[in-house]
C-alpha cells in the first residue's frame, strides 16, 4: 500500500497549531472534514474514538511520531492525513519524545488488514532516516506531498 | 549486560491476533521487551528486527497465522523469550484495537 492510496493531499498540514493531544487529534480530523473526506456529522464521534484509543495506550510510536487512529462505522475506505508540528505535542510517547510527525487513520469496521498494511508503510518509511528528517522539515504541504510521493516511488531505498 | 551477555533463547511462535501486529500489539511487545536486561529481536524470513522499536515491528507487517522467531540475547535472553512469547501467544490474541 502507498501513501496515494490513503493519504488525502487536501488534508495535509505543515503547521499544527495544537499543542496537547486532544487539540492535535482534533485539527487533524478537521482537516479530513475539511477536505471533505469525513461526515460533518460524524465530527465529533471520530475525534472522540480516536481519543479513547489513545486512552488504551498511546500511539506514539517512537522517532517523533505518532500514529493516531480509529475504526470508524462512517468511511467505506480507509483515510489519512498528515500533518507536522515544528514546537512538538506531548503525545506520552513509548520513548518520551515529543511528537513532531503526525498520520492519522480513519478506517472502516471491516477492513483491518488495509490498516495493518498502511501502518507497515508507514513504519517501512520512517525506518529511513531522511524520509523521517525532511518530513520533520517540510515547510508547507506541498513539501510533504513531494516527500510522500518519493516515498512512494522508493527513492528512499526502504 | 554482563558475563552472561552471550546467552540466547529462541522461541517460535505463532501470530493468533485476529489484526496481526498492529500498533498495539507494537506497543506491548517494546515495552515488555525493554523491561529484561536482554536485547529481543523478531525474526521473520530475512527480516531480523529490534522488539524494543515500535516502528520496527509495525515495519515487518506482520499478518495474522504468520509465524515469527523470536531471539533473546543477554543474561535474561531466557526470561525475556518466555515473556515476549507468552504475551504473544496469549495476551496479544485477547487485544482487538
Amino acid at each position: 500500500m502507498k501513501f496515494a492510496d490513503f493519504i488525502a493531499r487536501e488534508s495535509i498540514s505543515a503547521s499544527l497549531r495544537a499543542i496537547d493531544k486532544e487539540g492535535a487529534i482534533r485539527e487533524m480530523v478537521q482537516a479530513l472534514l475539511d477536505a471533505g473526506r469525513i461526515d460533518a456529522a460524524q465530527y465529533e464521534s471520530i475525534v472522540k474514538a480516536i481519543l479513547k484509543r489513545e486512552e488504551l495506550g498511546s500511539t506514539g510510536i517512537g522517532r517523533g511520531v505518532a500514529v493516531p487512529h480509529t475504526k470508524h462505522a462512517s468511511v467505506d475506505q480507509l483515510v489519512g492525513t498528515v500533518a507536522i508540528s515544528s514546537d512538538g505535542v506531548d503525545f506520552a510517547s513509548l520513548d518520551g519524545e515529543m511528537v513532531h510527525v503526525f498520520f492519522l487513520l480513519v478506517s472502516p469496521m471491516d477492513r483491518p488488514g488495509d490498516h495493518l498494511r498502511a501502518l507497515e508503510n508507514i513504519s517501512r518509511q520512517l525506518r529511513n532516516d531522511t524520509f523521517c528528517r525532511f518530513l520533520k522539515k517540510a515547510k508547507n504541504p506541498a513539501e510533504i506531498q513531494q516527500l510522500l510521493d518519493e516515498a512512494d516511488n522508493n527513492q528512499f531505498g526502504s | 549486560m554482563n558475563e552472561k551477555a552471550d546467552i540466547k533463547a529462541t522461541r517460535t511462535v505463532t501470530i493468533r491476533s485476529r489484526q496481526g501486529l498492529h500498533a498495539r500489539p507494537a506497543s506491548l511487545i517494546a515495552r515488555l521487551s525493554r523491561s529484561f536486561d536482554a536485547k529481543v529481536y523478531l525474526v521473520r524470513d530475512h527480516d531480523r528486527v529490534d522488539a524494543t522499536d515500535v516502528i520496527h515491528v509495525l515495519a515487518l507487517g506482520v499478518m495474522p497465522d504468520q509465524v515469527l522467531r523470536l531471539e533473546a540475547i543477554g543474561a535474561q535472553a531466557e526470561e525475556a523469550a518466555d515473556a515476549v512469547a507468552r504475551l504473544i501467544t496469549e495476551e496479544l490474541p485477547k487485544i482487538e484495537d
